[in-house]
């Protein structure tokens, strides 16, 4: 009883958690608790016993006095049970196990500290008659794995015969006095049985069987503790090590990519540094992108390390969605959270080291050509015409225009080469485990003179003092860098080396960079040389960052454990600018100027949890988890700006005449209180509820602490006995949960007014002062944005688990928006103030099945994720007109391209709606619409009919958000060959295609695109595409439905063929493993979509802006990679 | 049981460790709180720089108030016409540019000045500044910048919100505007208020808060004849003109030294009365601190995609799609033998950038400099306030009061005479039309680029005349007033439409 008196207060704490309940009371009454019932008694996990006739129930029970395990298991199950006779003394735990069900029609698995009594698979067919021609008997030796090359554990047995035994942990097994004819049967809990005919053969190498699927043993990772799928009341996806084993994947993000429903990751760039955005059900807020908690090994990150997470190392990812599962993490979870699990070492008493080798090489997908010199020449003339101005002679010159034809995205690209290295040394023993790995790679990017490289190293070790007592560590460590001379960005050199002309030449006859001469057709240039600049200008962007955690669990009671963590993220990165001192002309530098910036940013956390488990009568299940966390983040910066040598030598700071240096510090903090209980009965009805307790610096003192509860009911329907007569069914779980999250991503101090220095100051004399002002006001009042969820989900899996499903309707509601809303000019502020106001509503349907289509010869197993959303802003507040107020995106072309507004989708397209060209014979009805018009020109639908163009013309044109998206993926093996293809696909997002805006444009001297070739003229009369014009260029480039596109896609993302040498081979290598695989990466792509990134995320590349979605600024390119890649095993 | 003690201590060590306050009782470090800005003299010092700042960017980088109050003259034109900003005819609320920042950036000028006045009192200043007269200087450099602020709303927006009080809630500032009278009252009070604190510029010797480019007492009451001219209150002209002259801080330069005044040699020199500072300095995030005057752009050779043209070209007909904009009458304006042309007008070699063809456009030479920054800006300082200029306000000023004052001509012969230009004659001089006439001319040539051009327009009430009949464009009458003080045409700028969607008792000027 006084367990539930722990789960009664847990219940109070939920109900009324207020200012004056301190963590201090609720360890003082945990302790109490503990120091009442401390118990000397040392358990062991050796069993001694020895009955004649004795119930199954006594022995277990005898089992859990000795161990102090607790054996889970259904009653009826007992019913079948056979009285048992055993003698064993001290022996191992699970040996004991395995004798005392021989003959039982049971079967169990041991997890943690709990025993687990299933019923036994059904039986292979019993041989109906011995083999008739008995051979020799001889000894059998093999290795049994699973399909990614681990051990497994499994029993061996001889068919029509009695003799059997088990794999040992490296899953090696040896069988005496066999029939050289007989077939052996591998039987085990996780794997699906395999007949194998010995045929004489004595060594059987390695055997490769294939995992059961969707187990409901498996364990999932949330927060602050682990939980086994069967008790999950919440909405948590997982990826597994296996799923990517043979993947190139660059970051953790990545590894997210359509592989959980719900989860949608978009590449914004194709630089080779990752560069990625991440939405869990939707955009969920206006002030930032919506990014996920990242949990590393259970340290928040707040520094945003992430990329320095070799994806090679990670266990497991677990996804949470719903409010159940992400409400422990309260005011961060808005978003969802990803749980990131790395590897540990087996402990199985053997190292295993494993390397890896990949070497690649990368191309740019480019999806236009732009216009050669030729085209270029003659729509510059006609712009040039129809303004009146005289033509350079150059242009009508078609010798001069054959020489001086430059291909500038040519020049701009190049395959880039790649290769990456993994190294791991893991293994261990019972008391100690340890996993010790590196991992290098080096990419050179599609852009010349672009790369990145990275390498690091983790150790993580786990030891056991004593039965009680367990320390660990997990440490990771990276040095990154890589340089991007501007070649990301809106206005990136890249971009400017589209937009150039192709008569300019990057080089004179000399070999040296072309000057920008001020005569003739190149005094109209507007851009310095692309390719000098991407030469010889260095943005070398580098860091090192550690991330880590020690830990120290012990257990205090039978059940109850103390656990601390300490973890830690520190990086420090280094951004280095130097741009040399050149003549081009009109765009010389005289002198060098260096920016060199270095960042730092440190998070400390300090968990303690106490969680408890216990089961009693065998009918009711309990965890309870009780916790505080600290945490403190700082962000420091120090920039020193030199400039004003005189040679290029001289590229440091040190040497530069002049130099201005600033810095300054962040600091942040969070406090937090928090608690969870489940209860189980008789694993059928399951009951979770979660609450925390934030307190943010980020928040005045009067608003800083919030609530964040949760609860959810499960049933697992498929334990009720009348689900019994559908054979058919292995599992059906029906869940529900609603809770509440919150969102604190505003900048610190938002609270407080204060005067900081400006950044530019003033000068008096020449010499630059100083200044301070009040740039941005502040509110006392800010909150916490609130989301409330529901979630609903079914879990099913049929056919012995061949077939898995799961369901999930969920509804998102953020309320109290952190929005920050602009303040009238007259205020004196320049910046915007931070109020909450608005309600954004997500709602959506996920599935997640998972297949295995055929066993045997051909093992062909899917998973197919897809997820059906809706975003809708509800509310933003109103204008003074009593509107709903409205706030637009980035203004392209006078226009801005997105509105955000009550009723539509966040980030909605707005603009006009393109109807066609004016053609000849038109000229009075478009001059009529405004005055510049002539045919040849767009044509715009007047929306109002007031018979004039005008800004009330434009209307919502798309949601840059997928009605529904998810991926598919496909492994397929055949003896040594595996097949794995991973595809992805979303429908009903549009994107707006700026570099067709720029291409097609024609305005001065900017580059167009090939296909501007069909452009409107009056022999042409095109009705799509406009004419050339330099006055109307940036009205027919206005944002439009002409240039908001359907990326509508289906892309063969991922294409891995392995083949496996065959055992023979290996073991003359004296290896135990070698693989050989052959990928391809972003191979192919079905679309409609014309543009550079058809995922675009948002406007800017460095900034997941959440009111500037699907923007495709036409930044670096996205690149197609193939590689080769070479896994080892020793 | 001994170790279970040991553990349960431990436990209770990392709870209270980690329990500490300090995890979210933060403060915020190496930022003032605004209690914090004044909790010295020095740091009142920093923030009354705050007050300098926005008009560095309104003249400066960007935002190109330098430039618009040009192209809205007949001094300038919009070579590309692609910027509507800068174009009169076709100005809407919605049109970003100059209209809107410098609304913006008169108005946070405004709120830092009254938060600097607001908080001076508690400062406790040392007894050294006190004595140095630090918090009078630092009180008169906010009410100065207040009224320079209100001086270029006044007269390019009509009657604005008036604020004296600093207002920390942003809503707080959503009113209506005053009348023009009243906001002209405000001005005159300010500056009034302004001379009586400010230092002598001599006495800007250094130190901290009397370093040289900082307002005077010179300043505030060359502003204020300014405003006088305006509102055609020409005996307070003469009075406030001569504060400045008969102080004996200011002389003209040479002739031969006259190109100093907007060369960025010997800044703040003899001549200058008040400067917006720019300094060849970089400041702490790197931006370039200095002055963007879009003509100077030209100055790169070769960078011919500025976006504003110069003046002037021989022949209006040489622009063919951007009829009415050449030849304005500012490059023939100059009488043969005028020394200051080539001090501000230049061809610098460049071809025609919009069309090669024709001849040479003439483009500004002020503030220019051989080595101008990769952008196109230049470390140069603007001229708000030249000796020059208040001593032909006193002379217009005098002529008003008196047709034909001698002294009057006197002024014009001085500044004509550094020219290299012979005295007026005699008719001319003694005529209170022709030297009205001779004056206004004067002020063109003397103090072009210079920001006065389309003021004197407005102020004589010249300007639709002249932009139509000369210029070619059409004024929108809707948009123009009567001023309450003077009755002339004024022709009032567009309330900027993110102000008319947040503050609801403001109200849209005619004709938008």
């Amino acid at each position: 009883m006084q367990l539930t008196a722990i789960c009664i207060l847990s219940g109070e704490a939920r109900a009324n958690l207020t200012k004056t309940l301190r963590v201090m009371q609720l360890t003082a009454v945990f302790l109490t608790f503990i120091s009442l019932y401390v118990s000397a008694k040392s358990l062991s996990q050796n069993v001694t016993y020895s009955g004649r006739n004795v119930k199954l129930e006594n022995v277990f029970q005898s089992i859990e006095k000795q161990t102090g395990y607790f054996v889970f298991y259904e009653d009826y199950l007992l019913s079948e049970a056979k009285p048992i006779t055993i003698k064993s003394k001290d022996i191992p735990l699970e040996d004991f196990l395995r004798r005392l069900l021989a003959d039982q029609p049971f079967t169990f698995y041991v997890e943690k500290t709990t025993v687990f009594i299933r019923k036994k698979e059904p039986e292979f067919e019993k041989p109906s008659a011995r083999n008739l021609h008995p051979g020799p008997l001889i000894t059998v030796r093999g290795r049994i794995v699973d399909e990614y090359d681990e051990p497994v554990q499994a029993t061996v047995s001889v068919k029509g015969a009695n003799s059997s035994t088990s794999t040992n942990t490296n899953g090696e097994f040896e069988l005496n006095q066999v029939d050289d004819n007989a077939t052996l049967v591998i039987t085990g809990v996780a794997i699906e049985t395999v007949e194998i005919k010995l045929a004489g053969k004595s060594d059987l190498a390695t055997i490769r069987t294939t995992r059961k699927i969707g187990e409901g043993s498996e364990v999932v990772v949330i927060g602050y503790g682990t939980q086994s799928q069967r008790d999950l009341t919440g909405a948590v996806g997982q990826v597994k090590a296996e799923e990517i084993k043979n993947l190139p994947l660059v970051s953790v993000e990545q590894v997210l990519q359509g592989r959980v429903s719900g989860v949608k990751v978009k590449r914004n760039s194709g630089e080779p540094r990752a560069n990625f955005g991440v939405n869990i059900r939707g955009v969920n807020s206006t002030s930032n992108g919506g990014q996920p908690l990242y949990v590393v090994d259970g340290v928040p990150l707040a520094a945003g390390t992430l990329s320095n997470i070799n994806p090679a190392d990670i266990a497991s990812l677990d996804i949470l969605k719903d409010a159940s599962a992400t409400a422990i993490y309260g005011s961060r979870a808005a978003n969802g959270v990803v749980m990131i699990t790395t590897k540990t070492g087996s402990g199985r008493g053997k190292d295993i080291i494993e390397f890896s080798t990949e070497a690649g090489v990368q191309t740019a997908v480019l999806p236009f050509k732009m216009a050669d010199a030729f085209l270029q020449a003659e729509i510059v003339k006609e712009s040039l015409t129809e303004a009146q101005i005289a033509i350079p002679a150059e242009l009508n010159d078609p010798k001069w225009l054959g020489e001086n034809n430059n291909n500038w995205q040519d020049l701009a690209t190049r395959p880039g080469g790649f290769q990456k290295y993994n190294l791991s040394l893991s293994g261990g023993s019972e008391n100690t485990q340890y996993l010790l790995s590196g991992f290098y790679s080096n990419t050179d990017g599609v852009l010349i003179n672009t790369n990145y490289k990275i390498g690091g190293f983790r150790l993580n070790l786990d030891h056991k003092v004593n039965n009680k007592l367990k320390i660990g560590t997990r440490l990771s460590a990276t040095q990154d860098g890589g340089n991007e001379p501007q070649t990301n960005g809106f206005w990136s050199v890249w971009k400017q080396a589209l937009m150039d002309m192709p008569w300019f030449p990057h080089k004179d006859e000399n070999g040296n960079y072309r000057k920008i001469t001020t005569t003739g057709v190149q005094a109209a240039n507007s851009f310095n040389n692309p390719i000098s600049e991407m030469e010889q200008n260095v943005l070398h962007n580098s860091a090192n960052s550690f991330v880590g955690n020690i830990f120290l669990e012990y257990e205090l009671l039978k059940g109850l454990k103390f656990k601390y963590v300490l973890g830690g993220e520190v990086s420090s990165t280094r951004i280095y600018n130097f741009l040399p001192i050149y003549d081009h002309g009109a765009y010389s530098r005289q002198t060098t100027d260096v920016d060199d910036q270095t960042f730092r940013n440190t998070n400390w956390v300090s968990d303690v949890t106490l969680s408890y488990e216990k089961r009693f009568s065998n009918v009711h299940k309990v965890t309870a988890l009780a916790g505080y966390s600290a945490q403190r983040y700082d962000s420091r910066f120090l920039k020193v700006k030199g400039y004003g040598a005189l040679n290029n030598e001289i590229n440091q700071i040190t040497g530069q005449p002049e130099t201005i240096t600033t810095g300054g510090s962040t600091p942040s903090g969070l406090q937090s209180y928090f608690a969870r209980a489940f209860y189980s009965f008789k694993d059928k009805y399951l009951l979770t509820a979660t609450i925390r307790r934030d307190g943010s610096s980020r928040f005045s003192p009067s608003q800083r602490w919030g609530n964040f509860p949760s609860a959810s009911i499960g049933w697992n329907i498929s334990e009720e006995p009348f689900m019994n007569s559908f054979s058919s069914v292995s599992n059906i779980k029906l869940r529900v949960s609603y809770g509440l999250t919150g969102n604190q991503d505003i900048p610190a101090f938002s609270y407080i007014p204060l005067a900081s220095e400006l950044g530019n100051g003033y000068s008096f004399g020449n010499a630059f002062a100083p200044g301070f002002a009040i740039n941005s006001p502040s509110n006392e009042n800010l909150q916490w944005e609130s989301l409330k969820q529901f979630d609903a989900g079914l879990e099913m899996s049929f056919f012995n688990r061949r077939i898995s499903l799961t369901l999930d309707y969920f509804i998102k509601r953020s309320d109290n928006l952190l929005s920050n809303t602009a303040v009238a000019p007259t205020s004196g502020y320049i910046g915007t103030l931070t109020k909450n106001i608005g309600i954004i509503e997500n709602r959506g349907f996920e599935t997640d099945i998972s297949t295995v289509n055929t066993v045997g010869r051909v093992k062909w197993t899917s998973n197919l994720n897809f997820a059906i959303t809706k975003n809708e802003v509800i509310n933003l507040g109103l204008d003074i007109n009593g509107d709903p107020m409205r706030y637009f995106g980035t203004t392209i072309y006078q226009s801005p391209a997105t509105l955000t507004t009550a009723g539509h989708p966040i980030s909605s397209f707005y603009g006009y709606v393109a109807d066609g060209i004016w053609q000849l014979g038109e000229e009075a009805a478009a001059a009529a619409m405004l005055s510049t018009l002539r045919p040849g020109d767009m044509k715009f639908r007047d929306l109002d009919k007031d018979g004039q163009l005008t800004a009330e013309d434009r209307t919502f044109i798309g949601s840059p958000h997928p009605t529904f998206y998810g991926g598919f993926t496909n492994n397929i093996s055949f003896k040594n060959l595996t097949l794995s293809i991973f595809t992805d696909f979303a429908m009903g997002a549009k994107v707006l295609n700026t570099p067709r805006m720029l291409g097609e444009s024609t305005f001065w001297y900017q580059g167009a695109m090939e296909h501007m070739k069909d452009r409107w003229t009056p022999t042409n009369p095109s009705n799509t595409l406009h004419r050339s014009a330099m006055s109307t260029a940036a009205y027919n480039a206005r944002p439009s439905s002409w240039y908001v596109e359907k990326s509508d896609f289906f892309r063969i993302n991922n294409v891995a063929l392995s083949y496996d040498f065959p055992r023979a081979f290996t073991s003359r290598l004296k290896i135990q493993a070698l693989r050989l695989s052959l990928i391809g990466n972003n191979v192919y792509t079905f679309t409609g979509y014309r543009g550079y990134n058809f995922e675009a995320h948002t406007g800017s590349d460095t900034k997941n802006d959440p009111l500037n979605f699907g923007l495709d600024m036409g930044t670096y390119p996205l690149a197609r990679m193939y590689s080769l890649k070479l896994n080892v095993t020793f | 049981m001994k170790k279970i003690i040991y553990i349960l201590f431990t436990c209770f060590f990392i709870l209270t460790n980690s329990c500490s306050k300090k995890t979210i009782d933060l403060d915020p470090v190496g930022q003032l709180t605004a209690d914090g800005a004044f909790s010295s003299g020095d740091n009142a010092v920093l923030t009354l720089n705050g007050v300098y700042r926005p008009f560095a960017d309104l003249f400066g980088y960007i935002q190109g108030l330098s430039i618009a109050l040009e192209i809205k003259s007949d001094d300038a034109f919009d070579a590309f016409d692609r910027t509507a900003p800068y174009k009169i005819d076709n100005e809407t609320p919605e049109t970003p540019g100059a209209a809107i920042d410098t609304w913006k950036y008169c108005y946070v000028t405004i709120q830092r000045a009254n938060f600097v006045l607001s908080k001076l009192d508690g400062v406790p200043f040392t007894e050294e500044q006190i004595g140095a007269g630090l918090k009078e200087s630092i009180a008169g450099q906010a009410l100065f910048l207040r009224a320079l602020s209100y001086y270029y709303l006044v007269n390019l927006y009509g009657g604005v919100p008036l604020f004296t009080e600093y207002k920390a809630d942003p809503e707080a500032s959503q009113i209506a505007q005053s009348s023009i009278v009243d906001v002209i009252a405000q001005i005159k009070a300010d500056l009034n208020a302004a001379a009586e604190k400010l230092p002598l510029k001599s006495q800007l010797t250094g130190g901290n808060g009397f370093e040289i480019g900082r307002a005077t007492k010179g300043a505030a009451y060359a502003l204020l004849a300014e405003f006088h001219l305006i509102l055609e209150e020409w005996q307070e002209a003469v009075v406030a003109s001569n504060m400045v002259i008969n102080s004996n801080e200011y002389s003209l330069r040479s002739t031969d030294d006259y190109a100093k005044n907007f060369a960025g040699l010997d800044e703040n020199g003899p001549e200058s009365v008040y400067e917006i500072q720019y300094g060849n300095t970089l400041a702490p995030d790197g931006a370039v601190n200095d002055l963007m005057v879009y003509y100077t752009v030209f100055q790169a050779p070769g960078a011919v995609n500025a976006y504003f043209g110069g003046p002037v070209t021989n022949d209006d007909a040489d622009l063919p799609s951007y009829k009415g904009y050449g030849g304005n009458g500012l490059l023939q304006e100059w009488e043969p033998g005028d020394l200051r042309k080539e001090v501000v007008l230049t061809t610098y070699g460049i071809p025609n950038p919009i069309d090669p063809t024709k001849p040479d456009l003439w483009l500004p030479l002020k503030y220019y400099t051989p080595s101008p920054n990769i952008d196109g800006s230049t470390p140069i300082n603007y001229n708000v306030l030249r000796y020059a200029r208040t001593l032909l306000t006193k002379a217009e000023a005098l002529n008003e009061v008196t047709g034909g004052d001698p002294d009057a001509a006197a002024i014009v012969n001085q500044i004509r005479a550094r020219a290299g230009l012979a005295a007026l004659a005699s008719n001319i001089a003694s005529s209170q039309t022709l030297l009205r006439e001779a004056i206004w001319k004067e002020r063109r040539l003397e103090l072009c680029y210079e920001g006065t051009r389309y003021f004197d327009l407005l102020r004589t009430g010249r300007y639709i005349p002249i932009m139509e009949g000369k210029v070619n464009i059409t004024v929108p009458r809707a948009r123009v007033i009567p001023h309450p003080v003077t009755g002339k045409d004024w022709y009032l700028w567009p309330i900027p439409q993110n102000e008319l969607d947040i503050n609801p008792n403001i109200i849209q000027n005619p004709g938008y």
